[in-house]
């Protein structure tokens, strides 16, 4: 027999906690209720539904603790580097000096979701003119002006090249008010030509040798001014050790996605597996934080599905997710209108991936950073994507465009009409803004048309099944 | 002699013309069904490079996520005739040099697959000096005419059917004394040096592109600020257009600088790609900044 979990809300946490305490819980440094970070203003949290176990309480405090840590990490003298858009790659150097710490100040993205709106950096932004024709990152602008959201960083580390427009130009506004960035080129992922010579890239790519010598030759420039500016070696042995400690992040999240994927029932709701996927790109200011939690959901996930628990029936629609969703509550809402999430691309995959680590470190990670599925053709992303909805035997694809964003205006219709063809598979394009609430009725309206369509052909598929 | 159709900064004539090719900037008109979100110009581009550049070759410089996806679309991307050419960001470095100077070959490669001449140093350098002399004939004798207000443009490129702003500006009292659009003398090159055109004419054409040419989407892009600021007081400019496409994030986002840097007062025109209709909202908008500054 198939046991069905809840999600709660967070008035429902505040029992479950209790008991959870009573019961003897125990927490990390950063542990203790979810309420308590509506006093930092996280209203959305009301409005979203939770994953009820220990695990899932322990992934949303740190996730949402991380600005202490920085501001702790600030105290206690460690070098803060602010990494810009890459998206993976130069944290995984940071983190191999011991006196550093980095984060993604693009992690802002998500402030006008999370906060409701109710703070100032849209307002901020909207008076330098970068206004809503960009993507929500624009509140990333507002944040370093009010300095409430990340401690100043102290060194400023952004790639640039083949990003997108919004974070380019909101980045060069930033150096224009004054602020120092280490700009460094992440060359457009042309494919080799014939006869030219060709690297396969970690997640399947092809890139001629000649741009993974162009990576390899910034990100060593890049590896020389965070050795000098931390006074620490960062040679291929403090290098190599780092890799494959972010190598471990990854092997858990793969892990974790294999089984939540994978499992006849979802293991985990599709909230907590995307602030899970998150924690790869920086570790969310804490390597050792980021792997006990990892740890943690890993375990909650295996008991589950050994016990036959999931949150939905067997027969849930399996769809593959592209893109992040502004709006946090659009994932609750995928799975209150049927479905469940089988497979994902945030536009970050190559920070899933294993880094190499046969090659010389900088290789490797010049690799992975080429491998950057916004780098490259749509196709290629595309490609991936089709793979791995095979992988994880999705059944529909939801394409979530980013307003603003200069990469969605084209990209889901050219991903999508690949995949259709390919796959043969139904996709939709949908649009959430950070607050979706006055869209929800349309947007449920759409997937639960799409968990439709996907058990309807399910009826028709069933005859030949059986058949062949 | 076979056209090239080019499109964007940094694409030298130079080159184009040492491989036996006319270089011609091509100029589309917007085309139907962007997508919401979508710069007008870019798409145009990619539609003009879904025919095949119109029977001439054409060539693309991306420079911004927006032109790269356009040309990524199936229907264009290996398209023939059509050659997209990537553009670094950052230019301080060996590495993005390098960058640069090797989509330039693989551009010659290109050229020389359709039909085009492989370059000797010799006529590049005769290439890099009739470009040079043009440039200077064009150059020559501005003085804005009496009774007419000294304009600066300033933007990236725009529609054919955009530009009939240019006959607005005449009509309201205006006189562009400095082209800061893409195409315009913004985008020219350094002059070229003759012992680095006698050593290496290559190198020298890549460092008077690549070292100088000011643009907006460069990282840093300060330049672009220096080069505004220097010419809008050399020209004795007393106002700005800034003409952008709507949804171009990098004109868009630096606006604000261009207005500190220019020291005159700034209109900002983000058009849509149908343009500009006399006695429309822009065009009264125009008029009533070319008013402000008499
Ligand atoms: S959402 Fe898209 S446009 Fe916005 S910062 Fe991220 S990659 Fe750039
Ligand atoms: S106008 Fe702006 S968005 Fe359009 S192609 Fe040029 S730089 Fe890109």
């Amino acid at each position: 027999m198939k046991k069905r979990l809840s999600t709660l809300t967070l008035d429902q946490w505040d029992g479950r906690y209790r008991q959870l305490k009573r019961n003897g819980l125990k927490e990390p440094s950063w542990g203790g209720s979810l309420r308590r970070h509506l006093r930092d203003n996280d209203q959305r949290l009301r409005r979203l539904r939770f994953d009820p176990s220990p695990a899932a309480l322990h992934l949303w405090n740190f996730l949402l603790t991380e600005e202490d840590r920085l501001r702790q990490a600030r105290a206690d003298g460690r070098m803060i580097v602010g990494v810009m858009k890459d998206l993976g790659t130069v944290p995984v150097m940071a983190y191999a000096l011991s006196n550093v710490v980095a984060f993604y100040p693009d992690g802002a993205w998500w402030i006008p979701c999370l906060m409701e709106q109710q703070e100032d950096c849209l307002a901020l932004a909207d008076s330098l003119g970068v206004t809503e024709t960009f993507c929500p990152v624009r509140a990333m602008l507002g944040a370093f002006l009010n300095e409430a959201h990340f401690p100043s960083p102290d060194l400023l580390i952004c790639s640039a090249g083949a990003t997108c427009d919004d974070f380019s130009a909101i980045v060069q506004r930033l150096e224009g008010l004054g602020r120092i960035v280490h700009w460094w080129e992440i060359p457009y992922r042309r494919p080799p030509v014939k006869g030219e010579k060709r690297v396969l890239l970690p997640g399947g790519a092809a890139a001629p040798a000649s741009l993974v010598a162009a990576v390899r030759a910034e990100l060593q420039r890049i590896r020389r001014l965070l050795a000098e500016r931390s006074g620490q070696s960062l040679d291929d042995a403090v290098l190599s050790a780092g890799i494959r400690r972010a190598n471990r992040v990854r092997h858990l999240l793969g892990e974790l996605r294999r089984q939540v994927f994978g499992a006849p029932q979802t293991p985990l709701p599709a909230l907590e597996m995307l602030i899970a996927e998150m924690l790869a790109i920086h570790f969310c200011s804490d390597f050792a934080g980021t792997e006990r939690v990892l740890k943690g959901l890993l375990r909650e996930v295996k008991c589950r599905v050994r016990e036959g628990k999931g949150f939905q029936e067997t027969d849930a629609a399996r769809i593959f997710w592209v893109n992040p969703v502004a709006d946090l509550r659009v994932m609750n809402l995928a799975e209150a209108a049927g479905g469940r999430i089988c497979g994902t691309d945030y536009m970050f995959t190559h920070a899933l991936d294993t880094i190499p680590v046969e090659l010389p470190p900088m290789e490797a990670l010049a690799r992975m950073a080429l491998s950057d599925p916004m780098a490259g053709l749509s196709k290629d992303r595309a490609a991936r994507i089709a793979r791995d909805v095979q992988v994880y035997g999705a059944e529909a694809v939801v394409i979530s465009r980013i307003p603003g964003a200069s990469h969605c205006a084209s990209e889901g219709r050219m991903i999508g009409g690949i995949l259709q063809g390919t796959l043969d598979l139904p996709v939709i394009e949908i649009e959430a803004p950070s607050i979706s609430d006055s869209l929800a009725p349309h947007l449920r309206t759409r997937l639960e048309a799409l968990v439709e369509t996907v058990k309807q052909r399910r009826l028709l598929q069933e005859p030949q099944r059986r058949k062949t | 002699m076979k056209t090239v159709l080019q499109v964007g900064p940094m694409i030298p004539a130079e080159w184009i013309e040492a491989h036996g090719f006319r270089a011609r900037a091509a100029v589309p008109a917007a085309a139907p069904d962007a997508q919401m979100g979508q710069c007008a110009w870019a798409h145009a581009v990619a539609v003009l490079a879904e025919k095949g550049g119109g029977g001439d070759n054409l060539v693309v410089a991306a420079s911004c996520d927006q032109m790269r996806r356009a040309m990524a679309n199936p229907s264009v991307a290996g398209k023939e005739g059509v050659f997209l050419m990537s553009l670094p960001a950052t230019w301080q470095t060996p590495a993005s040099r390098r960058l640069y100077e090797g989509e330039l070959r693989r551009l010659g490669r290109f050229l020389v697959s359709r039909g085009g001449l492989m370059p000797t140093p010799e006529r590049l350098r005769q290439a890099m000096r009739r470009c040079a002399s043009r440039r200077r004939r064009v150059a020559g004798g501005r003085t804005c005419p009496p009774g007419k207000i000294p304009l600066a443009l300033v933007g990236g490129p725009w529609l054919e059917n955009q530009r009939a702003i240019l006959e607005r500006i005449q009509f309201h009292g205006g006189w562009v004394a400095l082209d800061g659009m893409e195409n315009g003398e913004r985008s020219c090159p350094a002059p070229f040096d003759e012992k680095g055109m006698r050593q290496n004419p290559f190198r020298e054409l890549a460092r008077a592109y690549f070292d100088v040419v000011p643009d907006v989407f460069r990282r840093p892009n300060d330049r672009l600020f220096d080069w505004l600021g220097e010419n809008c007081e050399k020209r004795g400019v007393r106002g700005v257009l800034v003409i952008r496409q709507v949804w171009c994030d990098l004109w868009h986002a630096e606006t604000p600088r261009i207005r500190d840097c220019a020291g005159a007062p700034l209109l900002d025109l983000d058009l849509a790609a149908e343009g500009l209709t006399p006695g429309g909202r822009t065009d009264a908008r125009l008029q009533a900044f070319l008013e402000t500054l008499r």
